[in-house]
């Protein structure tokens, strides 16, 4: 049975992006474009392997969202990668202490991406 | 006319006083007059105080609405164009920027669409046969050529297999007869064998001869009847021998003429299994070709998806320059004082994501060349 991956960005050509780089991988996705919907998609879900998130986003950020999502009991061991434009040390260190698992920069190159999502992505 | 009103404003008061004060010095008639005149003055001094209050709370209002205006016009003047002289060129450089990296993405998008069309010729995706030079065959017709090549040569095997077939028979039927034969030759054995009796009886006969012709009479029988068996089968053997040689020469015939040609067949055969031998080769290297091509396709679509990311950038640049040209119009219609280029810009900065916007937050043409182009991505793994 095929993984699943929830994208998490309030781009939707950025979406369609990475949803085209995992499909051809075999791997089956969720979108979401913001963290609260992001929250809603994990609620509904029946399974999610991995989550890959931006930062920026409105309504909920992509730290808050990662926040929220280690703090629930059901989702806190889905592994999180952050693909966001940003590069600052302090956003990464914010990242790292909310639980993120990787951080990656834009514009991703697809191998690089499927490398992050092969390592981190749940059993 | 504010002077005059000032005067009126200080007589009128004293000419109403004076007015009523007359009667206390003269008789009544004029002093009444004036004592009316007096009072009338009062009022319309009063009425004059009223109007006057009136009026200077109208002109205090435009007074304001004066002021208000040389406020306003003190801030364009004075205050945004030193604001404007510091937003206006980062703005610029950031639309610059966005511009530069839509260009370039725009082409880098180009290229690659082109190189993948390359490829897919190259691969051998030519499209429909109109587009084919004539006498240029599409891998599917290869095939077709291969399986009609082949044919003939399965033809031709099979034909050599019934003619092996005929000639097995025909070697079966020269075995049954040879069994045959075996079996006549025993038989002559044995009527030589009795022969061979017969002539020792009659010796022995022979030797008793005084009883003259009885026992030989008996034997001669004998030896007719084994001449005429003898004879029987000896032209029964002649006859077998005679099929024998026929068949033996028709299968030797046949042999000859499977021979050549099967001969012919396998040369056939053989040219043609290398023809086909050369269109699965030539396949092959087609195939490889394809493969190759296949894996630079995909370098090329993972280029494009890069490439395509722009949208993502150029998006939040444009959205930040947005944000920041509302902030200054709300800034203007608001009655605050605007704040110096450098707190504006200070402001502006907090809100960058990129490095290229903190890049072309400097107005340098090298900032707007290095933003042209995103930075390579990073991963890090914590």
């Amino acid at each position: 049975m095929a993984k699943t991956v929830l994208i998490v960005d309030d781009s939707m050509s950025l979406r369609a992006l990475v949803k085209l780089s995992l499909t051809r991988a075999g791997y089956a996705v969720l979108e979401a474009s913001d963290g609260k919907e992001g929250l809603a998609q994990l609620d509904k879900a029946a399974k999610v392997n991995l989550i890959v998130s931006d930062v920026n986003m409105p309504n909920m950020d992509g730290i808050t969202f990662v926040t929220h999502v280690k703090q629930h009991a059901r989702h806190k061991f889905i592994p999180v990668i952050m693909l966001t434009t940003e590069d600052e040390a302090a956003k990464i260190a914010q990242a790292k202490a909310a639980g993120a698992r990787a951080w990656l920069t834009k514009p991703f190159n697809p191998p690089q991406l499927l490398e992050a999502v092969g390592k981190l992505v749940l059993a | 006319m504010t002077i005059h009103l000032r005067w009126l404003d200080a007589a009128l008061p004293t000419l109403a006083v004076a007015c009523a004060a007359v009667p206390l010095f003269h008789g009544v008639g004029v002093p009444e007059v004036t004592a009316v005149v007096g009072v009338a003055a009062a009022s319309i001094w009063a009425a004059f105080r009223s109007a006057r209050v009136a009026a200077n709370s109208a002109a205090d209002c435009a007074q304001q609405a004066v002021d208000a205006e040389a406020r306003l016009l003190a801030r364009y003047r004075d205050e945004l164009p030193p604001l404007l002289r510091g937003i206006l060129p980062v703005w610029r450089e950031h639309v610059e920027s966005v511009r530069s990296q839509t260009d370039t993405a725009v082409g880098d998008l180009v290229v690659n669409f082109s190189a993948i069309t390359e490829q897919f010729e190259a691969a051998g995706f030519k499209g429909t046969s109109d587009s084919l030079p004539s006498g240029q065959d599409t891998t599917i017709s290869l095939l077709t050529l291969c399986e009609r090549e082949l044919q003939p040569v399965i033809a031709s095997m099979t034909r050599i297999t019934d003619s092996k077939g005929a000639l097995a028979a025909s070697v079966r039927e020269l075995s049954v007869i040879t069994g045959e034969l075996q079996t006549m030759a025993s038989e002559v054995a044995g009527i030589a064998a009795q022969t061979n009796l017969l002539a020792i009886n009659a010796a022995i006969e022979a030797a008793r001869v005084g009883e003259a012709g009885r026992g030989f009479a008996v034997i001669a029988k004998e030896i007719r009847s084994l001449s005429h068996a003898s004879a029987k089968t000896a032209n029964y053997i002649t006859g077998r021998m005679a099929q024998i040689m026929t068949i033996m020469r028709n299968t030797s015939e046949a042999a000859t003429q499977a021979a050549a040609s099967d001969k012919i067949a396998i040369e056939l055969s053989g040219t043609v299994v290398d023809d086909v031998l050369s269109h699965v080769r030539e396949l092959s290297v087609e195939a490889q070709t394809m493969l190759g091509q296949g894996n630079v396709i995909r370098s090329n679509i993972e280029a494009l998806i890069v490439s395509l990311q722009f949208q993502d950038r150029v998006s939040q640049v444009i959205g930040v320059v947005d944000k920041d040209m509302a902030r200054l119009r709300d800034t203007i219609d608001s009655d605050e004082a605007l704040p110096s280029s450098d707190q504006w810009l200070a402001d502006l900065q907090a809100h960058y994501t990129m490095k290229e916007q903190r890049r072309g937050h400097g107005t340098s043409a090298g900032g707007r060349a290095a933003a042209s182009s995103a930075a390579p991505a990073t991963a890090l793994f914590f």
